[in-house]
């Protein structure tokens, strides 16, 4: 039934990416939430690639949201960036306003440029 | 009827005389467990696509219909029960969603988020742009969610 959520920590030391794959929903958001706890707590620039998340609810948003705060108190300077390439996730993001809070880029090249 | 103990509703009220013939509704139900409701999900968008909505509108659908559920399943108890029922017209469809019994609100878990970032007030903001009306209330031990977009 449920279509599963996969998580993966990637990216560089200076630049950690999470690699986001499947449906952020209800059931799925803590997943997310226990991989982004393992960010470093001094922040920087983080990538959040969601290019291949097809479903994203407000229980994720929630989740992001949270994720971005720990960051933003850890230091003025770190960055919290999404890749979205999906118009759905887009859409959410778009309709919630978070796309004024949060850094969006169409492509992980692009998000991880310094 | 019973006076809701809390409500929360954008729009007007539930269509007038929402045509609740066997041949033109679909009810689906099953435990309230989030890890089923990708069923309801799959239901809606499956009677959504046979009304001839494009796409877009069929994502919008699924997202709408797992706030819904998100939200009337607060204070579920472990025999709690989701009904979510499709009623559809020239019109547009119309869905409801209740899920019995139900305790009382539990508090929102995330009061530290910024203004307006809570889960609860994503969540409003996700049904408010993405369906026509909708409205949630709560009483007599259950919650009951309504939603309705034209075609």
């Amino acid at each position: 039934m449920d279509a599963g959520l996969r998580v993966q920590l990637e990216g560089s030391e200076e630049v950690p990416v999470i690699r986001v794959a499947g449906e952020v929903d209800l059931t799925t958001a803590p997943e997310l939430r226990a991989k982004l706890a393992e960010l470093p707590a001094a922040g920087g620039t983080v990538v959040i690639d969601m290019s291949e998340v097809t479903f994203l609810d407000s229980t994720g948003l929630s989740v992001l949201v949270a994720s971005w705060k720990r960051l933003c108190e850890a230091g003025e300077k770190n960055s919290f960036r999404l890749v979205v390439n999906r118009p759905a996730i887009q859409r959410v993001l778009d309709v919630t306003g978070l796309t004024q809070i949060f850094e969006v880029f169409s492509s992980l090249e692009e998000a991880t440029k310094p | 009827m019973t006076t809701p103990r809390s409500s929360n509703s954008r729009g007007d009220e539930p269509w007038d005389g929402v045509d609740k013939s066997p041949e033109r509704s679909l009810v689906l139900s099953i435990p309230a467990r989030p890890e089923l409701w990708g069923l309801a999900r799959m239901t809606v968008a499956s009677v959504a696509s046979r009304l001839g909505f494009d796409f877009e509108q069929i994502e919008d659908l699924r997202l709408a219909v797992d706030e819904l559920s998100i939200a009337c399943a607060r204070g579920t108890v472990p025999e709690s029960v989701l009904r979510l029922s499709c009623h559809w017209s020239e019109a547009g469809l119309y869905l409801e969603c209740v899920v019995a019994p139900v305790t009382s609100v539990p508090r929102d878990e995330e009061q530290d988020l910024p203004a307006g970032l809570s889960q609860k007030e994503l969540s409003e903001s996700i049904l408010a742009a993405l369906v026509d009306a909708y409205g949630i209330s709560i009483g007599d031990g259950s919650c009951t969610g309504w939603l309705r977009i034209a075609s």
